[in-house]
Protein backbone atom coordinates (compact mmCIF):
# COMPACT_ATOMS: atom_id res chain seq x y z
CA UNK A 1 0.00 0.00 0.00
CA UNK A 2 1.29 3.58 -0.75
CA UNK A 3 2.04 4.28 2.97
CA UNK A 4 3.37 8.08 2.03
CA UNK A 5 -0.78 8.89 1.44
CA UNK A 6 -1.38 10.82 4.58
CA UNK A 7 -4.52 13.40 4.51
CA UNK A 8 -2.67 16.39 3.77
CA UNK A 9 -0.98 14.66 0.54
CA UNK A 10 -4.66 13.96 -0.15
CA UNK A 11 -6.07 16.65 -3.64
CA UNK A 12 -7.75 19.62 -2.64
CA UNK A 13 -10.97 18.04 -4.46
CA UNK A 14 -10.91 14.81 -2.28
CA UNK A 15 -9.98 16.80 0.79
CA UNK A 16 -12.77 19.46 0.43
CA UNK A 17 -14.98 16.64 -0.25
CA UNK A 18 -14.43 15.38 3.22
CA UNK A 19 -14.00 18.84 5.05
CA UNK A 20 -17.65 19.49 3.35
CA UNK A 21 -19.11 16.35 6.01
CA UNK A 22 -18.12 18.43 9.06
CA UNK A 23 -19.70 21.42 10.64
CA UNK A 24 -18.24 24.56 10.94
CA UNK A 25 -16.78 24.34 14.37
CA UNK A 26 -14.81 21.21 13.56
CA UNK A 27 -13.34 23.05 10.89
CA UNK A 28 -12.43 25.94 12.62
CA UNK A 29 -10.21 22.83 14.44
CA UNK A 30 -9.10 21.79 11.32
CA UNK A 31 -7.84 25.15 9.83
CA UNK A 32 -6.20 25.67 13.57
CA UNK A 33 -4.02 21.99 12.87
CA UNK A 34 -1.70 23.31 10.17
CA UNK A 35 -0.93 25.40 7.14
CA UNK A 36 -1.72 22.81 4.75
CA UNK A 37 -5.44 22.42 6.86
CA UNK A 38 -5.74 26.30 7.22
CA UNK A 39 -5.70 26.43 3.36
CA UNK A 40 -7.83 23.60 2.55
CA UNK A 41 -10.77 24.91 4.98
CA UNK A 42 -9.88 28.69 3.71
CA UNK A 43 -10.39 27.86 0.12
CA UNK A 44 -13.12 25.29 0.78
CA UNK A 45 -14.87 27.45 2.65
CA UNK A 46 -14.58 29.54 -0.63
CA UNK A 47 -15.67 27.23 -3.47
CA UNK A 48 -18.33 24.88 -1.91
CA UNK A 49 -21.42 27.05 -2.09
CA UNK A 50 -23.43 24.10 -0.30
CA UNK A 51 -21.33 24.33 2.92
CA UNK A 52 -20.84 27.45 3.46
CA UNK A 53 -21.56 31.23 1.69
CA UNK A 54 -18.56 33.56 1.71
CA UNK A 55 -19.78 37.21 0.19
CA UNK A 56 -16.92 39.20 -0.76
CA UNK A 57 -17.97 42.30 -0.78
CA UNK A 58 -15.37 45.22 -2.22
CA UNK A 59 -12.93 42.89 0.02
CA UNK A 60 -14.17 44.13 3.37
CA UNK A 61 -17.19 41.64 3.73
CA UNK A 62 -17.19 38.62 4.46
CA UNK A 63 -20.48 36.33 5.76
CA UNK A 64 -19.69 32.75 6.99
CA UNK A 65 -23.14 30.84 6.40
CA UNK A 66 -23.64 26.84 7.44
CA UNK A 67 -26.41 24.69 8.63
CA UNK A 68 -25.65 21.78 10.42
CA UNK A 69 -27.81 19.66 12.46
CA UNK A 70 -30.03 22.37 13.52
CA UNK A 71 -27.24 24.94 13.81
CA UNK A 72 -26.50 28.28 12.01
CA UNK A 73 -23.40 30.30 12.72
CA UNK A 74 -22.85 33.03 10.66
CA UNK A 75 -19.46 35.95 10.96
CA UNK A 76 -19.27 39.02 9.39
CA UNK A 77 -16.13 40.77 9.83
CA UNK A 78 -14.68 44.30 9.92
CA UNK A 79 -18.08 45.45 7.78
CA UNK A 80 -19.73 48.79 7.12
CA UNK A 81 -22.86 49.30 8.90
CA UNK A 82 -24.90 49.56 5.53
CA UNK A 83 -23.32 46.83 3.84
CA UNK A 84 -24.07 44.08 6.69
CA UNK A 85 -27.82 46.30 7.35
CA UNK A 86 -28.26 45.10 3.15
CA UNK A 87 -26.83 41.43 3.76
CA UNK A 88 -28.84 40.79 6.12
CA UNK A 89 -31.78 41.80 4.16
CA UNK A 90 -30.27 40.22 0.98
CA UNK A 91 -29.73 36.76 3.40
CA UNK A 92 -32.97 37.25 5.37
CA UNK A 93 -34.61 34.23 2.91
CA UNK A 94 -31.78 32.34 3.44
CA UNK A 95 -32.34 32.89 7.52
CA UNK A 96 -36.00 31.92 6.77
CA UNK A 97 -35.45 28.77 5.33
CA UNK A 98 -32.67 27.56 7.72
CA UNK A 99 -33.88 25.01 9.78
CA UNK A 100 -31.93 25.84 13.23
CA UNK A 101 -32.21 26.66 16.69
CA UNK A 102 -29.17 28.07 17.67
CA UNK A 103 -27.00 30.90 16.03
CA UNK A 104 -24.15 32.33 16.42
CA UNK A 105 -23.29 35.44 15.26
CA UNK A 106 -19.52 36.97 15.46
CA UNK A 107 -19.30 40.81 14.83
CA UNK A 108 -15.77 40.83 15.44
CA UNK A 109 -14.38 44.87 15.25
CA UNK A 110 -17.80 46.11 13.78
CA UNK A 111 -19.66 48.38 16.14
CA UNK A 112 -22.70 46.49 15.99
CA UNK A 113 -26.23 48.21 15.22
CA UNK A 114 -28.81 47.30 16.95
CA UNK A 115 -30.94 47.68 14.36
CA UNK A 116 -29.54 45.68 12.39
CA UNK A 117 -28.70 43.15 14.75
CA UNK A 118 -32.39 42.74 15.24
CA UNK A 119 -33.19 42.52 11.62
CA UNK A 120 -30.50 39.74 11.36
CA UNK A 121 -32.45 37.51 14.12
CA UNK A 122 -35.92 38.36 13.52
CA UNK A 123 -36.71 35.53 11.25
CA UNK A 124 -34.96 32.90 12.97
CA UNK A 125 -36.74 30.69 15.63
CA UNK A 126 -34.01 30.13 17.65
CA UNK A 127 -33.67 28.89 21.12
CA UNK A 128 -30.10 29.71 21.67
CA UNK A 129 -27.87 33.02 20.63
CA UNK A 130 -24.75 33.02 20.34
CA UNK A 131 -22.74 36.62 20.16
CA UNK A 132 -19.58 37.39 19.74
CA UNK A 133 -18.19 40.74 19.44
CA UNK A 134 -15.66 43.44 20.52
CA UNK A 135 -17.23 46.30 20.64
CA UNK A 136 -20.61 46.29 20.82
CA UNK A 137 -22.54 49.40 22.49
CA UNK A 138 -23.50 48.81 25.59
CA UNK A 139 -27.68 49.67 24.92
CA UNK A 140 -27.53 47.29 21.66
CA UNK A 141 -25.93 44.70 24.48
CA UNK A 142 -29.04 45.47 26.90
CA UNK A 143 -31.56 45.45 24.38
CA UNK A 144 -30.42 42.40 22.83
CA UNK A 145 -31.07 41.05 25.70
CA UNK A 146 -33.95 41.83 26.61
CA UNK A 147 -35.21 40.61 23.45
CA UNK A 148 -33.86 37.45 23.89
CA UNK A 149 -35.45 37.02 27.20
CA UNK A 150 -36.69 33.85 28.40
CA UNK A 151 -34.28 32.20 24.99
CA UNK A 152 -30.94 30.74 25.70
CA UNK A 153 -28.48 33.85 25.31
CA UNK A 154 -24.32 33.47 25.04
CA UNK A 155 -22.58 36.75 24.80
CA UNK A 156 -18.82 36.64 24.46
CA UNK A 157 -18.00 40.06 24.48
CA UNK A 158 -14.24 39.31 24.55
CA UNK A 159 -12.80 42.67 24.95
CA UNK A 160 -15.61 44.31 25.75
CA UNK A 161 -15.98 45.77 29.63
CA UNK A 162 -19.24 45.43 30.45
CA UNK A 163 -20.70 47.45 33.33
CA UNK A 164 -21.63 46.00 35.86
CA UNK A 165 -24.69 47.21 36.77
CA UNK A 166 -25.92 46.19 33.27
CA UNK A 167 -25.35 42.44 34.42
CA UNK A 168 -26.92 42.81 37.27
CA UNK A 169 -30.19 44.44 35.72
CA UNK A 170 -30.17 41.82 33.42
CA UNK A 171 -33.71 40.22 33.49
CA UNK A 172 -34.04 36.60 33.93
CA UNK A 173 -32.53 33.91 31.00
CA UNK A 174 -33.03 30.44 30.61
CA UNK A 175 -29.21 30.23 29.75
CA UNK A 176 -27.22 33.32 30.57
CA UNK A 177 -23.48 33.01 29.85
CA UNK A 178 -21.60 36.02 29.75
CA UNK A 179 -17.86 36.14 28.73
CA UNK A 180 -15.47 38.72 28.81
CA UNK A 181 -12.20 38.20 29.11
CA UNK A 182 -10.98 41.91 30.14
CA UNK A 183 -12.86 43.15 33.07
CA UNK A 184 -10.07 44.71 34.81
CA UNK A 185 -9.07 43.57 38.09
CA UNK A 186 -9.89 46.74 39.29
CA UNK A 187 -13.76 46.37 38.27
CA UNK A 188 -14.42 43.30 39.18
CA UNK A 189 -16.89 42.01 41.44
CA UNK A 190 -17.90 43.10 44.37
CA UNK A 191 -19.80 39.94 46.59
CA UNK A 192 -23.16 42.28 47.10
CA UNK A 193 -23.12 42.54 43.08
CA UNK A 194 -22.55 38.58 42.40
CA UNK A 195 -25.62 38.12 45.10
CA UNK A 196 -27.52 40.77 43.26
CA UNK A 197 -27.09 38.82 39.54
CA UNK A 198 -27.74 35.48 41.35
CA UNK A 199 -31.28 37.02 42.67
CA UNK A 200 -32.54 37.32 38.93
CA UNK A 201 -33.46 33.61 38.74
CA UNK A 202 -31.46 33.05 35.65
CA UNK A 203 -31.60 29.15 35.44
CA UNK A 204 -28.30 28.57 34.03
CA UNK A 205 -25.55 31.22 34.75
CA UNK A 206 -22.01 31.80 33.38
CA UNK A 207 -20.25 34.49 35.18
CA UNK A 208 -17.24 36.42 33.55
CA UNK A 209 -14.81 36.41 36.86
CA UNK A 210 -11.81 35.71 35.42
CA UNK A 211 -10.16 38.16 37.26
CA UNK A 212 -11.81 37.91 40.46
CA UNK A 213 -10.04 36.74 43.19
CA UNK A 214 -13.32 35.88 45.68
CA UNK A 215 -12.22 34.59 49.54
CA UNK A 216 -13.95 31.08 50.74
CA UNK A 217 -16.36 32.72 52.40
CA UNK A 218 -17.44 34.96 49.54
CA UNK A 219 -17.75 31.76 47.51
CA UNK A 220 -19.92 29.60 50.35
CA UNK A 221 -22.25 32.77 50.36
CA UNK A 222 -22.29 33.06 46.34
CA UNK A 223 -23.50 29.19 46.87
CA UNK A 224 -25.50 29.88 49.62
CA UNK A 225 -27.68 31.74 47.76
CA UNK A 226 -27.71 29.68 44.29
CA UNK A 227 -28.90 26.99 46.60
CA UNK A 228 -31.82 29.14 47.93
CA UNK A 229 -32.92 30.22 44.57
CA UNK A 230 -35.31 27.45 43.16
CA UNK A 231 -34.77 28.19 39.46
CA UNK A 232 -30.76 27.98 39.54
CA UNK A 233 -30.56 24.72 37.67
CA UNK A 234 -27.13 25.08 36.98
CA UNK A 235 -24.78 27.74 37.68
CA UNK A 236 -20.52 28.21 37.45
CA UNK A 237 -18.36 30.76 38.77
CA UNK A 238 -15.01 31.05 36.07
CA UNK A 239 -12.85 32.46 38.12
CA UNK A 240 -8.76 32.69 38.06
CA UNK A 241 -5.92 33.04 40.11
CA UNK A 242 -7.29 30.98 43.10
CA UNK A 243 -5.14 27.95 44.42
CA UNK A 244 -8.11 25.41 45.02
CA UNK A 245 -6.24 23.72 47.99
CA UNK A 246 -7.25 21.27 50.23
CA UNK A 247 -7.18 23.72 52.96
CA UNK A 248 -9.35 26.44 50.57
CA UNK A 249 -11.88 23.71 50.19
CA UNK A 250 -12.12 22.62 53.79
CA UNK A 251 -12.34 26.56 55.00
CA UNK A 252 -15.52 26.71 53.13
CA UNK A 253 -17.25 23.82 54.84
CA UNK A 254 -19.42 22.63 51.74
CA UNK A 255 -20.81 19.42 53.57
CA UNK A 256 -21.83 20.96 56.72
CA UNK A 257 -23.45 23.80 54.49
CA UNK A 258 -25.20 21.06 52.42
CA UNK A 259 -23.47 22.17 49.82
CA UNK A 260 -21.50 19.35 49.16
CA UNK A 261 -22.74 18.78 45.65
CA UNK A 262 -21.20 22.25 44.16
CA UNK A 263 -18.14 20.96 42.57
CA UNK B 1 -42.79 -28.38 -23.52
CA UNK B 2 -39.16 -27.73 -23.11
CA UNK B 3 -37.86 -24.74 -24.04
CA UNK B 4 -34.14 -24.17 -24.63
CA UNK B 5 -32.60 -21.47 -22.52
CA UNK B 6 -29.68 -19.70 -23.73
CA UNK B 7 -26.76 -19.86 -20.45
CA UNK B 8 -24.48 -16.81 -21.18
CA UNK B 9 -21.81 -16.26 -18.88
CA UNK B 10 -21.56 -12.95 -17.51
CA UNK B 11 -19.77 -10.59 -19.56
CA UNK B 12 -16.28 -9.71 -18.30
CA UNK B 13 -13.84 -6.90 -18.41
CA UNK B 14 -10.43 -6.58 -17.73
CA UNK B 15 -9.05 -4.12 -15.69
CA UNK B 16 -4.98 -3.84 -15.06
CA UNK B 17 -3.68 -1.75 -12.11
CA UNK B 18 -1.14 0.21 -12.18
CA UNK B 19 1.41 -2.11 -11.01
CA UNK B 20 0.91 -4.67 -13.71
CA UNK B 21 -1.81 -6.75 -12.44
CA UNK B 22 -4.97 -7.47 -14.48
CA UNK B 23 -8.53 -8.22 -12.84
CA UNK B 24 -11.43 -10.19 -14.41
CA UNK B 25 -14.59 -8.23 -13.27
CA UNK B 26 -18.04 -8.47 -14.35
CA UNK B 27 -19.43 -5.88 -16.55
CA UNK B 28 -22.37 -5.36 -14.45
CA UNK B 29 -20.23 -4.94 -11.24
CA UNK B 30 -18.15 -2.37 -12.71
CA UNK B 31 -20.87 -0.55 -14.01
CA UNK B 32 -20.39 2.09 -11.16
CA UNK B 33 -17.39 3.18 -11.91
CA UNK B 34 -18.38 5.97 -14.64
CA UNK B 35 -14.65 5.83 -15.76
CA UNK B 36 -14.61 2.45 -16.83
CA UNK B 37 -18.24 2.85 -17.89
CA UNK B 38 -17.51 5.70 -20.34
CA UNK B 39 -13.73 4.00 -21.51
CA UNK B 40 -16.01 1.01 -22.25
CA UNK B 41 -18.77 2.55 -24.13
CA UNK B 42 -15.70 4.75 -26.05
CA UNK B 43 -13.90 1.82 -26.93
CA UNK B 44 -17.32 -0.52 -28.12
CA UNK B 45 -15.69 -2.97 -25.67
CA UNK B 46 -19.86 -4.10 -25.26
CA UNK B 47 -19.60 -6.23 -28.38
CA UNK B 48 -20.45 -9.94 -27.53
CA UNK B 49 -18.46 -11.39 -30.16
CA UNK B 50 -15.32 -10.36 -28.24
CA UNK B 51 -14.41 -13.32 -25.82
CA UNK B 52 -12.68 -12.14 -22.48
CA UNK B 53 -9.62 -13.73 -23.57
CA UNK B 54 -9.42 -11.02 -26.79
CA UNK B 55 -10.53 -8.64 -24.85
CA UNK B 56 -7.88 -5.68 -24.62
CA UNK B 57 -7.39 -4.52 -20.55
CA UNK B 58 -8.22 -1.19 -19.40
CA UNK B 59 -5.20 0.03 -17.30
CA UNK B 60 -6.25 2.36 -14.35
CA UNK B 61 -2.62 4.23 -14.54
CA UNK B 62 -3.54 5.91 -11.01
CA UNK B 63 -4.84 2.37 -8.93
CA UNK B 64 -2.15 -0.15 -7.62
CA UNK B 65 -3.61 -3.42 -7.41
CA UNK B 66 -4.47 -3.64 -3.75
CA UNK B 67 -6.52 -0.81 -3.93
CA UNK B 68 -8.18 -2.00 -7.25
CA UNK B 69 -8.72 -5.15 -5.63
CA UNK B 70 -10.97 -3.28 -2.57
CA UNK B 71 -12.42 -1.35 -5.35
CA UNK B 72 -14.25 -4.83 -7.24
CA UNK B 73 -14.84 -5.66 -3.84
CA UNK B 74 -16.66 -2.74 -2.76
CA UNK B 75 -18.28 -2.84 -6.16
CA UNK B 76 -19.82 -6.58 -6.06
CA UNK B 77 -21.05 -6.00 -2.87
CA UNK B 78 -23.24 -2.83 -4.37
CA UNK B 79 -24.12 -4.21 -7.31
CA UNK B 80 -27.80 -4.07 -6.69
CA UNK B 81 -27.62 -0.06 -5.38
CA UNK B 82 -30.07 1.99 -7.43
CA UNK B 83 -28.21 4.17 -9.36
CA UNK B 84 -27.27 7.34 -7.81
CA UNK B 85 -29.16 10.55 -9.11
CA UNK B 86 -26.24 13.08 -8.15
CA UNK B 87 -28.57 15.79 -8.28
CA UNK B 88 -30.81 14.96 -5.13
CA UNK B 89 -27.50 13.97 -3.44
CA UNK B 90 -26.36 17.48 -3.75
CA UNK B 91 -29.79 18.67 -2.15
CA UNK B 92 -30.18 16.03 0.36
CA UNK B 93 -28.86 16.90 4.28
CA UNK B 94 -24.81 16.07 4.85
CA UNK B 95 -24.53 13.78 7.43
CA UNK B 96 -22.08 11.17 8.51
CA UNK B 97 -24.35 8.95 9.82
CA UNK B 98 -25.65 6.56 7.01
CA UNK B 99 -22.27 4.76 6.19
CA UNK B 100 -23.99 0.84 5.72
CA UNK B 101 -22.72 -0.85 8.29
CA UNK B 102 -21.44 -3.28 5.81
CA UNK B 103 -19.19 -0.38 4.84
CA UNK B 104 -17.99 0.68 8.00
CA UNK B 105 -16.24 -2.45 8.55
CA UNK B 106 -15.48 -2.70 5.08
CA UNK B 107 -13.46 0.97 5.52
CA UNK B 108 -12.16 -0.16 8.96
CA UNK B 109 -8.38 -0.24 7.20
CA UNK B 110 -5.56 1.89 8.03
CA UNK B 111 -5.61 5.31 6.70
CA UNK B 112 -3.13 4.83 4.17
CA UNK B 113 -5.54 2.41 2.62
CA UNK B 114 -8.70 4.77 3.16
CA UNK B 115 -6.80 7.78 1.42
CA UNK B 116 -5.30 5.16 -1.18
CA UNK B 117 -9.29 4.40 -1.87
CA UNK B 118 -10.53 7.45 -1.86
CA UNK B 119 -7.58 8.38 -4.74
CA UNK B 120 -8.96 5.53 -6.30
CA UNK B 121 -13.15 6.52 -6.65
CA UNK B 122 -12.35 9.66 -7.43
CA UNK B 123 -10.49 8.64 -10.64
CA UNK B 124 -12.26 5.39 -11.17
CA UNK B 125 -15.52 8.36 -10.11
CA UNK B 126 -17.41 5.46 -8.04
CA UNK B 127 -19.16 8.65 -6.11
CA UNK B 128 -20.68 5.99 -3.68
CA UNK B 129 -17.86 4.72 -2.67
CA UNK B 130 -15.97 7.83 -2.97
CA UNK B 131 -18.96 9.11 -0.20
CA UNK B 132 -18.80 6.74 1.94
CA UNK B 133 -14.58 7.34 2.48
CA UNK B 134 -14.86 10.41 2.92
CA UNK B 135 -17.56 10.39 5.42
CA UNK B 136 -15.30 7.65 7.28
CA UNK B 137 -12.76 10.43 7.23
CA UNK B 138 -14.99 13.00 8.02
CA UNK B 139 -16.25 10.86 11.48
CA UNK B 140 -12.20 10.24 12.35
CA UNK B 141 -12.24 14.32 12.49
CA UNK B 142 -15.49 15.38 14.40
CA UNK B 143 -15.44 16.23 18.06
CA UNK B 144 -11.82 16.66 17.85
CA UNK B 145 -9.66 19.25 19.10
CA UNK B 146 -6.49 20.32 16.95
CA UNK B 147 -4.29 18.76 18.65
CA UNK B 148 -6.18 15.09 18.87
CA UNK B 149 -6.68 16.15 14.70
CA UNK B 150 -2.91 16.07 14.57
CA UNK B 151 -2.05 13.06 16.55
CA UNK B 152 -4.49 10.73 14.98
CA UNK B 153 -3.74 12.17 10.97
CA UNK B 154 -0.07 12.53 11.66
CA UNK B 155 0.08 16.14 10.71
CA UNK B 156 2.95 18.39 11.97
CA UNK B 157 1.88 22.12 13.53
CA UNK B 158 4.09 24.23 11.26
CA UNK B 159 2.75 27.47 12.63
CA UNK B 160 4.78 29.59 14.30
CA UNK B 161 3.94 30.89 17.82
CA UNK B 162 2.96 34.12 16.30
CA UNK B 163 0.67 32.49 13.81
CA UNK B 164 -0.68 30.14 16.10
CA UNK B 165 -2.14 33.34 17.91
CA UNK B 166 -3.64 34.67 15.15
CA UNK B 167 -5.69 31.94 14.22
CA UNK B 168 -6.75 31.47 17.87
CA UNK B 169 -7.90 34.86 17.90
CA UNK B 170 -9.99 34.78 14.62
CA UNK B 171 -11.21 31.75 15.95
CA UNK B 172 -12.25 32.82 19.21
CA UNK B 173 -15.60 33.35 18.69
CA UNK B 174 -16.81 30.11 17.75
CA UNK B 175 -15.29 28.59 20.82
CA UNK B 176 -17.52 27.06 23.72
Amino acid sequence: QPLHLTLESLPNENLFRILSHINPIDRVRVRKCSQRMKSAIEQCDLITNEIAIHFHSDGDLVIFFGEYNGCLRMKADYTESHSLKELTQRQSGLFRRARTDELAINFHDHIVDDEILEQAIRPINFISLKIHCHKMMQQCAINMIRRCEGKQLSMNLCCFRPDLQMIIDLPPMDNLVIQSAEIPIEERFEEHQILQIISKNHANLVLPLKCYVPKSATILRILQAAQSNEKVNSFSLHVAYINFTREFMQSMNLEEEGLSHFR
Amino acid sequence: FLFPIKMTSPRMIKLTSNDDKTFEVERDVIKQSVTVNTLITDLNMDDEDVSVENQMAIPLPNVDAATLEMVITWCKQHREDPPRNEEEEEKKEKRTDDIPEWDKTFLDVEQSVLFALILAANYMDIKGLLDNCCKTVANMIKGKTPDEIRKHFNIKNDFTPEEEEQIRKENAWCED
